[in-house]
């Protein structure tokens, strides 16, 4: 006799209309242990959003690792930046011996958490591993770049280059600063599960929830905390994919700070923007100028026309609000020390002189290309592809998504959007986009008279006198138009003024210790 | 009964089979390499090709199959190409949110349809107006526009709910567990709510109209007792059928609400595992939907066959 | 009112009269149909009294009033010397086991989900108060009453045919040693020979139990065949009663003679006679494309003996031989031009009116 069983059941299920009810009367004591800021305990924690997805292992020079979000709290960096200049940190200073050697002094007083000493012999560990690993893509330029390491004394390490790099040290305050126990990196799963580093946080495995949030509680024993630099005892990262669900969070009081879409409002936040951040970097297109696919391409002005052609004021405007600054086909925003007045008058919205300088190249009738374009700035693309249709020439613009490096490859197209981070050191941003081996430089073209002079640059030990020929290779690179519709983005951050102050620096990562107490 | 559970698991079986063939291979189908979107842009065809041998893409997709259905078997469905967390590990965390979702969702949606359908049968006018009113309402709203409100109204104008996130039940309790999936639950019922309080209703009309419940009625059985005793069986079984159905929408359906309210689970972890071409992840995701439909419709059938014998017969 | 030529009781077992019942139409400010209009009737203990009429003609409605599932909306019916004109349909437990019912549906009688034990258990429980053992005895009793074998207690409606289950819903109705049972169409649902196995399984239990039989069918000659008295019924009035044999063998009333004749027999000169009725009553329906009076005879419309007298005023109920008819032809004092033509009408002899 089963059927009185499955009734009263049946009744269960029909009771569960309590259900709301209930949770309703839980609300409370939910909404009260969520939120980390609000009000209460100021300065004791704050919660970041940010949009992961989180690594599941913590090497520091993994490939995967792609930015600094997770690895700040943990890891101390060799140098600072801040105000606009490189501040001693785990390097206490830093020295091109010759063009070709940095040297590098060390603090004494550092150990790892697994109780193994920072000295000279670890940075080594840690480039060399990083060498050996193929570590991440911002770093490859560099570390091909170390052609050996000499361990003077515990505290002092030599670093040989084969091409001098004077934006070391600046590299050595970014993603490629970080510096993890060497021990750690000689196990096989020393980085696995935890990070083991020197830096003002531990990870907070038990209330890190996968997927969910990463927390970190403060080191009871950092080298550094007599210098207060990192004001708040509990840092949370919420990951929020959406930014719908990011932007409620934040109104909701469960975020203190994030990294918004241009143009988002969130009621009592405050909002700064900067070209420093997950966001910035270089938008525009790429065009084949080894004219391979297209030959009117080969033509440097039929290129210089293409950017003639486009109005990249409006593009900005409409594509990504007021967070996108024009530049003139090079990576260099109006800040930068490479920037020149001669660059900003470059390339001004000029159809009626594109389409003369599409005449004299022989194509007054304008010319066929297609147009590569990922599918999140389709529309970026077909606005591009618009305004060059106002000069005759005709842009087909092809989405790909997963293939789209296949397709880059291929060498089969004669153009497509760019979308990089920018490192933030002239002299590197240019060498990214005009190295005969650039990702986008497909057939290899040579801009001889741009990496001339960067190497000239390099080289220069004085910084006027390096700035004054950085200048003058971006003016070149510019004219030689390999790169058209360029746009600098820029990260729009977005924080709870009675919790945190953001102050982002003009370029790079905005790091942990731009996170401070409002004043 | 036993035996027509087995015969049900017995016909499940190669179904299962089948669907992890499918699943496999209509991942394969889809274009661009693990190993070019991990390495991202900058990455040169030597690195892409290298990375592939090392994560065993570059063996023939039959091996692959043979590979991967082996591991499957003993519930080992690799590592993440990106992450490298094993498969499974990352579709288990991920599987608590939405299964948490989806069971709410439905037992919030039979009991209120339940209760609806059975109120708008018995009482008829006003009540059946309403009921209808408000099934059609729910179902007309899409549901991120709903939950868009509910966080707006709930969450930051009257701060009752979190507005994103979710508790674990096991280590964090029932109350914040709850309170996190109240208005997700809520934003993801309202479409269904409309189905099974129709379908209840429809279904207590027809058997309340039975001459069995009027001859029940008419020898003075007491009416609560001819409704819950009598009728509410027999309405059951159309509407626990349609109550699999919505519970396998919904499983669908809680993609886009799991990236609204950031709730890590199934639906997030795939949509990021496409994104970044991590096959592995999304074979095994495939798997899991598949697994988790066969087993509702099997869970449908023996509630069905419980409820009605005239199943079992057959 | 009383039938002449039958020897009712002092004290009847069922007592109607009166009685109106009114169906809400859906819709705003419709105006309520009137489903049965002022009938009365009585039945004696152990009587079978069949009640026949078209569907809609208030039939089926009249039971239900009787078992509280239709709204009584004015009237008065008796049990055993109880008004439960009023008494709904939760509020019957006491009545229950006086009053069981038999309905038409074979498929829809029976619960699907409970085995046939717990369907005849229900009312032992419910209304007898029989604990779970001599249930169980009882059951098998009633079983075999019904005739059918003792494991069908375990089985499920759906293993048993219509007939089968028209006796499995019988064995329940006979559960409680109910007075009376409403048959509402019981046997309508079942073939020819199914029906005659039906019908005299009843009549056994009628001989045995001495229970009473409100015995509701549309086909005439059957509910002839298996009451005493039968009660014709159209538009919710009674058109003629009296004795089944004599209304069956000769119908006085044009609308019991129409319902006679939708029945084929066997004798070729019967039939004769039955077709000339059914076409003049289908002439008459085509003729007269008027909708039913308010106040005259429902059955003008139809009736090939309409006169304009059937159109405004309503007949009195007239004795004529051993039954009552309410039709103006029997009324001498109607001003119908037929009036007196009455042994005509019964023989089938009298001609059609003038439209």
């Amino acid at each position: 006799m089963h059927l009185p069983r499955t009734v009263r059941s049946l009744r269960a299920v029909v009771a569960t209309g309590g259900v709301v009810a209930l949770a309703a009367g839980l609300a409370a004591c939910g909404s009260s242990s969520s939120g980390g800021g609000g009000g209460d305990a100021a300065g004791e924690s704050i919660t970041i959003a940010t949009t992961g997805p989180v690594p599941s292992f913590w090497n520091p020079w993994d490939p995967g690792s792609a930015t600094s979000t997770f690895l700040d709290p943990v890891y101390d960096t060799l140098i600072h930046y801040s105000d606009g200049e490189l501040q001693p940190w785990l390097a206490t200073s830093w020295e091109f011996t010759d063009p070709n050697t940095l040297e590098l002094k060390l603090r004494d007083d550092v150990t790892f958490t697994d109780g193994s000493t920072f000295d000279a012999d670890a940075v080594q560990a840690n480039l060399q591993y990083a060498i050996d690993a193929g570590a991440n893509q911002q770093d490859q330029t560099f570390l091909a770049n170390i052609s050996g390491m000499t361990v003077v004394d515990d505290t002092t390490i030599d670093i040989a280059l084969t091409q001098p790099n004077p934006a070391l040290p600046y590299d050595f305050s970014q993603l490629s600063g970080y510096m993890a126990s060497p021990e750690a990196l000689a196990t096989e799963d020393g980085l696995q599960q935890e990070p083991v580093g020197s830096g003002p946080y531990l990870l907070d495995t038990d209330a890190t929830r996968p997927g969910v949030t990463v927390v970190y509680k403060r080191n009871p024993d950092y080298w550094a905390a007599d210098q207060d630099l990192f004001p708040f005892d509990t840092v949370t990262y919420s990951i929020i994919g959406d930014p719908t669900a990011a932007k409620n969070a934040a109104t909701s009081g469960q975020v203190d700070a994030l990294t918004v879409q241009p143009g988002t409002d969130i009621t009592g936040f405050e909002q700064v923007t900067s070209e420093s951040g997950d966001q910035a970097g270089i938008t525009g297109a790429w065009v084949d100028m080894t004219g391979t696919v297209t030959p009117a391409l080969g033509d440097e002005r039929v290129r210089q026309a293409l950017n003639y052609a486009v109005n990249t004021q409006q593009l900005g405007e409409v594509a990504y609000q007021d967070t996108a600054i024009p530049v003139a086909g090079v990576p260099i925003t109006p800040d930068s020390a490479a920037y020149s007045s001669q660059l900003g008058d470059l390339y001004s919205f000029d159809p009626d002189k594109a389409k003369q300088l599409l005449a004299e190249a022989g194509y007054a009738d304008g010319f066929d290309m297609t147009m590569i374009a990922v599918p999140q700035a389709e529309q970026f693309a077909q606005a591009i592809a618009g305004q060059l249709a106002d000069v005759g020439v005709r842009v087909s613009v092809e989405v790909h998504g997963a293939d789209l490096v296949q397709t880059v490859q291929s060498g089969a197209k004669s153009s497509g959007l760019v979308l990089q981070r920018l490192t933030g050191d002239a002299g590197q941003d240019l060498q990214n986009a005009f190295d005969p081996n650039a990702f986008f430089n497909v057939h290899h073209g040579e801009a001889t008279d741009v990496t001339s002079l960067l190497t000239q640059a390099a080289q220069a030990t004085d910084e006027s006198a390096r700035n004054a020929l950085y200048q003058q290779a971006a003016v070149a690179g510019a004219e030689q138009s390999w790169y058209i519709a360029t746009l600098v983005l820029q990260t729009v951050t977005a924080y709870d003024p009675s919790v945190v102050t953001v102050t982002p620096p003009d370029r790079g990562a905005i790091h942990l210790y731009d996170y401070q107490l409002p004043s | 009964m036993t035996r027509y559970v087995l015969r049900r698991l017995a016909v499940a079986v190669p179904l299962v089979l089948v669907v992890a063939t499918i699943s496999f291979f209509l991942v394969q189908l889809v274009p661009g390499s693990p190993a070019a979107a991990i390495l991202g842009p900058t990455a040169t065809q030597d690195q892409v090709d290298a990375l592939e041998r090392s994560l065993g893409l570059d063996a023939p997709a039959t091996t692959q199959f043979v590979d991967w259905l082996t591991g499957a078997a003993h519930g080992d469905l690799g590592r993440s190409y990106v992450t490298g967390q094993p498969v499974s590990d990352a579709l288990s965390q991920a599987l608590a949110p939405t299964l948490s979702l989806a069971v709410l969702s439905t037992l919030l949606t039979l009991g209120l349809g339940l209760v609806m359908g059975m109120a708008a049968a018995v009482r008829g006018g006003r009540t059946d107006k309403a009921v209808q009113w408000v099934g059609s309402l729910g179902m007309a709203i899409p549901n991120f526009w709903l939950a868009a409100l509910l966080v707006f109204v709930l969450a930051i104008e009257l701060p009752l709910f979190p507005a994103t996130g979710y508790a674990e039940l096991a280590t964090e309790g029932l109350g914040p567990w709850l309170s996190h999936l109240v208005l997700p639950v809520l934003a993801l019922s309202a479409v269904n709510l409309g189905q099974i309080a129709f379908q209840a209703r429809a279904a207590f009309a027809d058997a309340l109209g039975r001459d069995y419940v009027r001859t029940l009625q008419a020898t003075g059985t007491p009416r609560r007792r001819v409704l819950f005793k009598h009728v509410l069986r027999n309405a059951s079984v159309p509407v626990v059928t349609v109550t699999g159905l919505t519970f396998i929408f919904t499983l669908g359906g809680v993609v886009i609400l799991e990236l609204i309210f950031n709730l890590p689970g199934l639906g997030n972890l795939m949509l990021r595992s496409v994104q970044t071409n991590d096959f592995s992840v999304v074979q095994g995701g495939v798997l899991y939907f598949s697994l988790a439909v066969i087993l509702v419709n099997l869970v449908v059938d023996v509630a069905t066959a419980s409820l009605d014998p005239r199943v079992r017969v057959r | 009112m009383t039938v002449p030529g039958t020897t009712s009781p002092s004290s009847p077992l069922l007592r109607i009269a009166d009685l109106h019942v009114d169906y809400k139409l859906p819709g705003w400010r419709t105006t309520p149909l009137r489903a049965v209009d002022g009938v009365d009737l009585t039945l004696a203990e152990g009587e079978t009294l069949g009640v026949v009429g078209e569907s809609g003609s208030g039939k089926s409605t009249i039971g239900r009033a009787l078992l509280g599932l239709a709204p009584v909306t004015s009237g008065s019916i008796e049990l055993a010397g109880h008004d439960i004109t009023h008494t709904k349909a939760g509020d019957r437990k006491h009545i229950a086991s006086d009053l069981q019912v038999v309905f038409q549906d074979p498929y829809g009688s029976l619960n699907p989900s409970r085995t046939v034990g717990k369907t005849l258990a229900e009312p032992l429980e419910a209304v007898a108060g029989a604990d779970g053992s001599t249930a169980l005895a009882e059951i098998r009793g009633l079983l075999s009453k019904v005739r059918l074998p003792d494991d069908a207690v375990d089985r499920y409606p759906n293993a048993f045919s219509g007939g089968q289950r028209q006796r499995i819903a019988i064995a329940r109705a006979m559960a409680v040693n109910p007075k009376l049972i409403v048959c509402d169409e019981a046997i309508s649902a079942l073939d020819v020979v199914t029906q005659a196995q039906v019908l005299n399984l009843l009549r056994d239990l009628q001989r045995d139990t001495g229970v009473a039989f409100l015995f509701i069918a549309h086909n005439l000659p059957v509910v002839s065949y298996f009451s005493d008295r039968v009660l014709v019924l159209y538009r919710g009035r009674v058109m003629e009663s009296g004795p089944a044999a004599t209304i069956h063998a000769r119908p006085a009333h044009p609308y019991s003679q129409a319902l006679r004749a939708a029945v084929p027999v066997p004798d070729v000169a019967a039939q004769r006679v039955l077709r000339r009725q059914r076409q003049a009553v289908v002439r008459a329906t085509t003729a007269q494309a008027r909708p039913a009076p308010e106040q005259g005879c429902p059955f003008a419309p139809r009736c090939p003996h309409a006169a304009e007298v059937c159109w405004t005023t309503r007949p009195a109920d007239t004795p004529f031989e051993d039954r009552v008819v309410a039709c103006h032809v029997f009324d001498a004092a109607s001003g119908h031009p037929q009036a007196g033509g009455a042994p005509d009408l019964v023989a089938g002899e009298l001609a059609p009116t003038a439209p």
